[in-house]
């Protein structure tokens, strides 16, 4: 083979163009979590530092020098610490996502109505979960144990701000609720937790539009782009929507499991432990 | 996005998530697609481009902005990774735990993603053959066939992102072709 022809043959071999959708979702929402590492390590560093500056400052402050300056140095620290201490809560930077989510769901009317009728402790509303989308981040914050809001945290133009939160706590009725247990309890495992008095206790419905029943569930997930079908459209079910995956959660002596069903197999697609 | 945008993006993302959200939304399929061109293994390459973020994340705080844009410090991390990949056959799993929590509340599971991608390069029999010769090279000519030749990046690119003088690159590439050549005629008389 000549070397022209070698560059030929690298010029237009066709390349695989595999993406995994999933992992670059998942990954991101990790990494998004994990943030907080650089700032704890440049943290650790400073600590490292500071060794010496609390040296020196022991040191000055053990000197021989005048009253009057250790005095002026003392009171020029504090009024230098004051000042940082301010900038510190005032500046943009420093957000606290989790307490925005959930301040923006007890701002909103519907969950305060929740919060009144129910009696829910400020301390039973915490972040579920959380994942990333295509606007910025989506926290799921439970109301007690049987609410969860959906709050959206917008990433356009670095701008955190709250988009929308959403009341997505399915109303289930008893015969449904049956037909959902019925069908996690063709896996085994799932069975053996009904059996031992496992109950069902916060359940979530993604639908799809009624044409894409046919197409397999990877198909769907991937026509969705990976991101679950938002409640939002299930608002609007008639006949031109259909169950696509419904997620249940359960609880068996103090622990939780999730699982997710295909409803188009009817059939279990995913099942573990979880922390909600 | 331009240079100037990216700076200051990458200003922000030392300190906002959300900035450094934006970095990555930007470069995952790039870096994504350079480590799987050069790995012909999706598994590997998912784990490999979980730890070139990680790393991207850990040390964003040091990253400093010389006027290079900022894939070229990720393919320079993916490329670390990968040589790390092949001397120790190390198993990544720094944020496998994690993916893993975040697997459960998924409605797919990678596996079945990997499952597909992994059928989809076993089309590209070319590639394959390609692959198998250029993974025979020492990392620095494969690096430099597969950054000039399947990445299409300018010898200028290639340049920045092993920081390498133009000469130097141009000389790895000719080197590099001739002991691919040699592979290849080899692999055909077998």
């Amino acid at each position: 083979m000549k070397e022209e022809d070698l560059i030929k043959k690298l010029e237009s071999a066709r390349l695989p163009e595999a993406e995994l959708h999933t992992h670059q979702r998942l990954l991101k929402t990790a990494l998004l979590e994990k943030f907080e590492s650089p700032s704890n390590k440049t943290a650790t560093a400073v600590k490292g530092r500071r060794i010496s500056i609390m040296d020196t400052i022991t040191g000055f402050f053990r000197s021989d020098r005048p009253v009057w300056q250790k005095a002026m140095v003392s009171t020029f620290a504090v009024v230098l610490l004051l000042i940082t201490a301010l900038a510190i809560n005032m500046s943009p930077l420093v957000r606290d996502y989790e307490a925005m989510a959930i301040e923006a769901a007890l701002d909103n009317p519907q969950v305060q109505q929740i919060i009144e009728e129910e009696d829910i402790d400020t301390e039973n509303i915490k972040i579920a979960a959380v994942f990333d989308t295509e606007n910025g981040l989506k926290y799921y914050v439970s109301i007690g144990e049987k609410n969860i809001v959906a709050v959206e945290l917008s990433k356009w133009l670095l701008n955190t701000e709250i988009v929308e939160v959403l009341i997505e706590t399915t109303p289930v009725t008893d015969t449904k609720k049956q037909e959902l247990i019925e069908i996690a309890c063709t896996n085994p495992e799932i069975k053996a937790l009904f059996e031992q008095g496992a109950s069902p206790y916060m359940y979530y419905f993604d639908y799809i539009p009624a044409y894409l029943a046919g197409d397999s569930f990877l198909d769907v997930a991937h026509k969705a782009s990976g991101q679950p079908l938002s409640i939002k459209d299930a608002q609007l079910i008639n006949n031109d929507w259909v169950e696509f995956t419904i997620r249940m959660w359960i609880e068996l002596g103090g622990n939780r499991y999730y699982i997710m069903l295909d409803m188009m197999d009817k059939s279990v697609f995913s099942f573990g432990l979880t922390y909600i | 996005m331009d240079l100037e945008q990216e700076k200051e993006l990458v200003f922000k993302a030392k300190t906002d998530a959300c900035a450094f959200g934006l970095l990555y939304d930007e470069y995952y399929k790039k870096i994504f697609g350079y480590v799987l061109h050069r790995t012909a293994n999706v598994e590997v390459t998912k784990d490999i481009v979980s730890e070139v973020f990680l790393k991207a994340l850990q040390n964003i705080g040091h990253f400093e902005w010389r006027d290079i844009p900022f894939s070229a410090w990720l393919y320079r991390i993916a490329e670390h990774e990968i040589s790390n990949s092949y001397k120790h056959n190390k198993q990544l799993i720094l944020l496998k735990q994690d993916l893993e929590n975040s697997e459960i509340l998924s409605d797919i599971s990678i596996e079945d993603e990997i499952v597909c991608a992994e059928a989809e390069i076993q089309k590209h029999e070319e590639f394959l053959l390609l692959h198998q010769c250029i993974v025979k090279l020492p990392n620095i000519y494969q690096e430099v066939i597969v950054l000039k030749y399947f990445e299409k990046k300018s010898p200028g690119e290639i340049c920045i992102i092993l920081g390498k003088h133009e000469g130097t690159v141009k000389s790895l590439l000719h080197r590099g072709l001739k002991k691919l050549k040699k592979l290849m005629d080899e692999n055909a008389t077998f």
